[in-house]
């Protein structure tokens, strides 16, 4: 019988380990693939920030290997620092309108909007290309026959010796404003999924003690809703982090330096400075600034969701 | 008798054959042979010049058999794409559109390739292609220690363009030829939103450099003195951006965020009444179809307190060291910026850089643009060749266009400028 059973862990073992190992062949691909497109140019790029490396400099000219110094280079300089609120400004505020605007709209289409053309008209402008956009809002803004700028200038809110983002105060709302036309509807979409899926007891039995429709909203609605909510901030504040499209096609980081955020810094430091050591410096800063907001923000995700 | 009539006769056979075997001996159909069948691809900027020889090339495919792809990008762009195939040596391009002000970058990294293999080549270049022919400002852009990596190919002077015709109506006279006539009638031509004074191309861009380069000529300044002296925020270039920062007052509100681009569609509407602008716009001030201003424009020096004040911006086909088609790229380059070429694209996008052209009088009595080139072009001013310049243009278009944009002063501004750029120099190792 102890031979039996010896036999059978034996067995059993063998199946397991080639059913592993078959598990683990069938995942090779995808490692590969993986580590092909990731991996690798992420040490490459790592590489590249620790190196001097200037596309337009003769290959015998570069110092090759110089450890941190493109990122003490780019501590010390200054418009990094204003990249840096730059991008935070953009981020806080458009992603804030974008959940407020995104979460006020979804609780009005709730139970409204049901048909599919409807909603798939909101989600146009997401669907658009950003660069696409950033073109169309270009022609929208433009100082001399841009619609926008003529409503502006017809409800007096912008005087005739200004455009939007012509001026230093402006450009950076108006870009703001882009990115909530763009993305406003995403969130529309995945907050209004979320209401619609949330559990109908809990509101029935407030209907029974007859609880008013803003504590509901704030005892129930919020509260249920909240891993949908923070799943969209995370994706949204990622995204709003390294945005690029919008800021190039219509300001390329001016006037001034009013509208120049990181991924703009990174792209001078590239494709006009050549240093793509410098270039790839700053993206691993960016890189990092956004796993750490990521981190904080899928902490409180699981923490809301072991609470709930 | 008979027999001197004979040998005179001889002799002129003989002569005309020996001529026919010098001046016709070459032709592009022969030493093109050996490349039938090759397919060159051709990286240029989005520039007139570039779609006028997109419109004649069937001619040069159908004579030779190579086949030429036109690639064409926006300024900045087209950097982008040639240095990532140079710097990782693929040979995607063949030729190569480069602006003058790259070409010690470009030979110094050792991206391209010098032309004189190719023009001492007895089957390769074209005995009546006068070399003498190209303005000696252009030739010189495309030269590196002695050198030539190039031969010119889109002209590109930067002076005013004004509106004759909206001049007269406002009863002012033109062109201005100082900086106080020419601010004086900006302020009489100034009249929004219906005409602005002038346009300007103030972008944190290459663009409003170029324009301020001029503006600080006008005013007697320079960058640095022969010695890498930093003197452009002396006095005279303080003066120079006070009053490019005077002139925004007259310019639709926009200028900002204005290039070239800009500009020109201003100038062709009518809405400014003039701008520092390129000449190899010409063509598209005169054309009815997308210009309001058909036959109003005319050309002259930017207004100066001393000599007539230009801005060379041109451009040179080269060949990268990458090419695996250099002879080929060789015969399509001299084709591209021969006399006939550019003679015959004149008025649909040719920008040409032979003086033979800008003097033929039929040209400069329906262009006027061709006497203002004409009187530039060998003296116009240009900025620097060295490396390290697009580092420049970086500090300057930011510190200038904050001026516009009021976050800065000229002073503060200039200041900024003028310690970044020592660094840059000393760092470099030219002081």
């Amino acid at each position: 019988m102890q031979n039996d059973f010896n036999v059978f862990r034996r067995l059993n073992f063998w199946v397991s380990s080639s059913e592993n190992k078959f598990k683990w062949l069938l995942l090779l691909p995808t490692i590969i693939v993986l580590a092909l497109i990731t991996v690798y140019p992420v040490i490459y790029a790592l590489n590249l920030a620790l190196s001097d490396y200037n596309l337009a400099r003769a290959s015998e000219t570069l110092q090759g290997y110089i450890g941190l110094d493109n990122f003490r280079a780019i501590l010390r300089n200054p418009q990094f620092w204003n990249s840096l609120k730059v991008t935070g400004i953009f981020t806080v505020v458009a992603v804030g309108v974008e959940f407020f605007l995104g979460l006020a709209i979804a609780l009005i289409l709730q139970g409204i909007v049901t048909n599919r053309v409807v909603r798939s008209l909101v989600l146009l402008p997401m669907i658009m290309a950003p660069i696409v956009v950033g073109l169309a809002w270009t022609y929208l803004y433009q100082s001399e026959f841009g619609l926008v700028t003529y409503i502006l200038r017809s409800l007096h809110l912008m005087s005739y010796q200004t455009a939007p983002l012509a001026s230093v105060s402006s450009a950076l709302p108006a870009l703001i404003a882009v990115d909530i036309w763009e993305w406003t509807p995403f969130l529309i979409m995945v907050l209004l999924a979320g209401l619609e899926a949330l559990p109908t007891a809990p509101y029935e039995a407030a209907k029974i003690d007859k609880a008013s429709p803003f504590l509901v909203f704030r005892k129930i609605t919020i509260p249920l809703l909240r891993p949908v909510i923070l799943i969209v901030l995370v994706l949204r504040i990622m995204d709003a982090i390294r945005v690029f499209d919008i800021v190039y096609a219509l300001t390329e980081g001016g006037p001034a330096s009013a509208t120049d955020v990181l991924s703009m810094f990174i792209y001078r430091n590239a494709f006009y400075l050549w240093d793509i050591g410098k270039a790839s410096a700053i993206s691993f800063i960016l890189l990092y600034i956004i796993m750490i907001v990521s981190v904080i923000l899928v902490n409180l995700l699981s923490r809301v969701k072991e609470a709930s | 008798m008979r027999k001197s009539c004979l040998l005179s006769l001889i002799l002129a056979f003989g002569l005309i054959l020996a001529f026919n075997s010098i001046a016709f001996g070459w032709s592009l159909e022969e030493a093109a042979k050996p490349y039938a069948g090759t397919t060159l691809r051709f990286i240029t900027e989005t520039t007139p010049p570039s779609y006028w020889i997109e419109e004649a090339l069937p001619e040069f495919e159908e004579a030779t058999g190579i086949k030429v792809i036109v690639e064409r990008q926006a300024h900045p762009h087209l950097e982008e794409k040639a240095l990532m195939d140079f710097a990782a040596g693929t040979g995607i391009y063949d030729v190569f559109n480069f602006d003058y002000s790259w070409t010690g970058k470009y030979v110094k990294a050792g991206y391209i390739v010098p032309l004189e293999p190719f023009m001492n080549n007895p089957e390769l270049a074209d005995p009546n292609n006068n070399l003498d022919d190209f303005y000696s400002r252009m030739w010189e852009g495309t030269m590196w220690d002695g050198k030539a990596y190039g031969y010119p190919f889109d002209s590109v002077i930067q002076y005013l363009f004004w509106n004759k015709k909206i001049f007269d109506d406002h009863g002012v006279a033109g062109p201005p030829k100082t900086p106080d006539e020419w601010m004086e009638s900006m302020q009489k031509l100034n009249n929004p939103p219906q005409l602005y004074g002038t346009g300007m191309m103030a972008k944190r861009h290459l663009s409003i450099v170029c324009e301020w380069l001029c503006l600080l000529w006008a005013h007697q300044g320079k960058l640095w003195d022969d010695n890498y002296q930093i003197t452009l925020n002396n006095e005279n270039g303080v003066k120079a951006t006070e009053f490019y920062k005077k002139m925004a007052e007259y310019a639709p509100s926009g200028v900002t965020t204005w290039t070239w681009d800009d500009v020109n569609t201003a100038l062709q509407q009518g809405r400014v009444a003039q701008s520092v602008q390129w000449d190899e716009n010409y063509g598209s001030m005169e054309d009815p179809e997308e210009s309001a201003v058909v036959g109003q424009m005319r050309y002259a020096p930017v207004p100066s307190y001393g000599d007539p004040v230009s801005h060379y911006g041109g451009s040179s086909l080269g060949i990268p060291t990458s090419s695996k088609n250099k002879e080929a790229a060789f015969l399509f380059i001299q084709w591209a910026t021969s006399y006939d070429i550019q003679l015959r694209g004149v008025g649909k996008g040719s920008s040409p850089t032979r003086r033979s052209i800008y003097q033929i009088p039929e040209l400069r009595e329906k262009y006027p643009s061709f006497v203002a080139t004409d009187a530039a072009a060998d003296t116009t001013g240009w900025r620097p060749r060295i490396p390290e310049w697009d580092a420049m243009v970086e500090v300057l278009a930011l510190e200038l266009n904050s001026v516009i944009a009021g976050t800065k002063t000229a002073e503060e501004a200039l200041n900024t400028s003028a310690e970044e750029i020592d660094s840059i120099l000393t760092e470099a190792g030219y002081k």
